[in-house]
């Protein structure tokens, strides 16, 4: 169980986050929507640590106030929104034995970090990209990787800002289905930023909306990606089908 | 997720990661090896008629040796050789930590003023007679000025960037204006100069290592020794903080207070070594290139390479220097430039090419 009381960031003389207070169900993923600039990252950077944040962020009844960085670093996963554009000269499957071996103060790499990479690269379907320079590849295959150096360290807390936006159809289908399959097989919790709200419906059990850094939506996601929220949301005029087998789409039909 | 019997099965990938492995650790004997043959035809060339094989006999039978031949290769040629070693070890991990710290590829030991405040340490002495450590040996006022001025001045940087959170843009543009204030203070040192002095001061800034003592070779050798281990124990967080910049936090990594350790030890190594020999450029630009494009970025090697390549460059440098005008030997930071420089050009070409 996930329970964030009251997390908020300011940075300078702006209110970037407002206090934002939720809960989350083990096993469960959270779509985080909102148009640019509403607080999206800023929320998921003050989860993981990486931003000042005011506020309790609990997480299986433990505080992660009360942790340091590296306790953090253990129990979180995270994927930035501009990894795509890291320039490293490492391979894919260096990143894979980087990740697990961070703190590491031995010069050998542990041997079961060698199998676990092994076996990321098969699960995500990258085994072939194994040897290539993460210079060398596609935005989209990027992505691929930092979800995957993100899903190998095991995390407790997922936390994806945009894994998708760089991918094609297959691959956003591969990566979130992969993601909600590994959530709910090692009763993690995930939040992941979205901007395609047909992905959410699909994917997410949970949808937050937040508009100028406060909550303006939370809750099953398809009592909060209704028509009259997307419009009051967005600014923008749609429909919402509803499928034989009750699976939902989004049809975008005109700015207000 | 596979069980892990069925992966290590199929590990074609863990496979062939450690051929990898095992053909970076090829290289790195190879190099060495190389470097150690440098080291011994840096030993046995010098400006006198010493035939080879007396001074090799000097070397490893010194109680069979004429007085002569102990002075020359034990006084004169050990310690400008081992001095050679350890300053080409020293200036090129100095130069690769500071392409780390400040995440730019042409980044080297000198980029945040080091070169310019030592200079102006070393001004203080030759020019004004005037040293912050004059209850030292006249001797080494030159030497231990040259290393307070350039070791205090990034320190400074690093403590006051550190109040921005040590971010990249802040220690660049301290370093920008540490360099041009020790500049032009230097330039006023060069101006009031007698023509002695201001030939002492240019001599010393084009560095050289003749005047390399077994007591400065035992202080770098200290500070190597003490700096490198560690340095290779933290082999994957630099390489977590080289990959991933800011984000190496989610992997555990307090990334500002690596910055400060690795700023810190880049400017104890670089400052220590132009206290010694003066400023010899490229080596910290040049030589972790090579490592990098020999070995690839991962730390454990890279950095492993990175020295063996300075060490090499620079006794390299040390046998040229004293062969290119026979009777005479060059100032070692000339010899290193006009070696670097086209390996720099081919680099900047290379990488506006995209090459890299």
């Amino acid at each position: 169980m996930l329970n964030v009381h009251e997390l908020s960031v300011r940075i300078g003389r702006v209110d970037f986050l407002k206090p934002v207070s939720f809960e989350l169900v083990a096993g469960q993923s959270l779509a985080l929507l909102g148009r640019n600039g509403a607080g999206k990252s800023t929320l998921v950077k003050g989860l993981a640590g990486l931003v000042k944040a005011k506020g309790d962020i609990q997480l299986e009844g433990v505080s992660l106030n009360d942790m340091t960085q590296k306790e953090r670093s253990r129990i979180i996963g995270y994927v930035a929104q501009d990894f795509s554009s890291s320039n490293v000269r490492l391979s894919v499957f260096e990143l894979l034995l980087l990740t697990q071996n961070s703190q590491n103060m031995q010069l050998r790499a542990s041997p079961e970090s060698l199998v676990l990479a092994q076996e990321m690269l098969n699960m995500l379907g990258l085994a072939h990209l194994s040897e290539r320079m993460l210079n060398e590849m596609s935005g989209g295959q990027r992505q691929m990787v930092a979800s995957a150096l993100a899903l190998i360290r095991k995390p407790k807390l997922l936390l994806l800002d945009e894994p998708t936006s760089a991918l094609d159809l297959a691959n956003q289908l591969q990566l979130l289905q992969t993601v909600r399959d590994y959530t709910q097989e090692q009763n993690i919790t995930t939040i992941m930023v979205l901007h395609d709200l047909n992905l959410a419906h699909r994917f997410a059990d949970q949808t937050m909306i937040l508009e100028s850094g406060k909550v303006s939506a939370f809750g099953d996601t398809h009592e909060v990606l209704t028509a009259e929220q997307i419009a009051n949301s967005y600014g923008v005029h749609c429909e919402v089908f509803i499928g034989s087998d009750g699976s939902r789409s989004i049809h975008p039909l005109s700015a207000i | 997720m596979n069980t892990v019997s069925q992966t290590l099965g199929q590990a074609p990938s863990a496979h062939v990661y450690k051929n990898d492995v095992r053909r970076k650790l090829l290289l790195i004997v190879v190099f060495f090896i190389l470097t150690v043959l440098a080291v011994i035809t840096d030993l046995l060339c010098g400006s006198g008629t010493l035939p080879w094989h007396v001074a090799l006999n000097g070397v490893f039978h010194p109680d069979q040796a004429s007085p002569m031949v102990h002075v020359v290769m034990w006084d004169l040629r050990m310690p400008v050789t081992i001095t050679a070693v350890l300053s080409g070890i020293g200036l090129a991990i100095a130069g690769s930590l500071m392409q780390t710290v400040l995440d730019n590829p042409l980044a080297e030991p000198f980029t945040l003023g080091i070169s310019s405040a030592a200079g102006f340490g070393a001004a203080l002495v030759i020019v004004f007679q005037t040293s912050l450590v004059s209850f030292l040996p006249v001797d080494y006022l030159l030497t231990a000025n040259a290393f307070i001025f350039s070791l205090v001045t990034v320190l400074f940087i690093g403590i006051f960037a550190a109040r921005k959170g040590l971010s990249v843009e802040m220690i660049v543009m301290l370093g920008i204006a540490v360099h041009f204030i020790f500049s032009a203070l230097l330039g006023l040192a060069q101006y009031v100069a007698n023509v002695d002095q201001l030939q002492s001061l240019v001599f010393w800034m084009m560095g050289s290592l003749q005047k390399s003592t077994w007591t400065q070779v035992g202080i770098n050798a200290v500070i190597i020794v003490l700096v490198v281990p560690i340095l290779l124990l933290l082999s994957w967080q630099i390489s977590a903080l080289r990959g991933f910049g800011e984000q190496a936090q989610v992997l555990g990594i307090s990334v500002a207070r690596l910055r400060m350790l690795l700023l810190t030890f880049s400017a104890l190594l670089a400052s220590a070594i132009t206290a010694t020999i003066g400023v010899v450029g490229f080596i910290g630009l040049v030589a972790p290139h090579v490592a990098r494009m020999l070995v690839g970025e991962d730390q454990r090697f890279a950095q492993l390479m990175t020295m063996i390549v300075g060490a090499l460059i620079m006794t390299l440098s040390s046998i040229v220097s004293k062969m290119l005008i026979p009777g005479v030997i060059l100032p070692i930071g000339m010899v290193t430039s006009l070696l670097g420089v086209p390996f720099f050009v081919w680099l900047v070409f290379g990488r506006s090419m995209g090459r890299r």
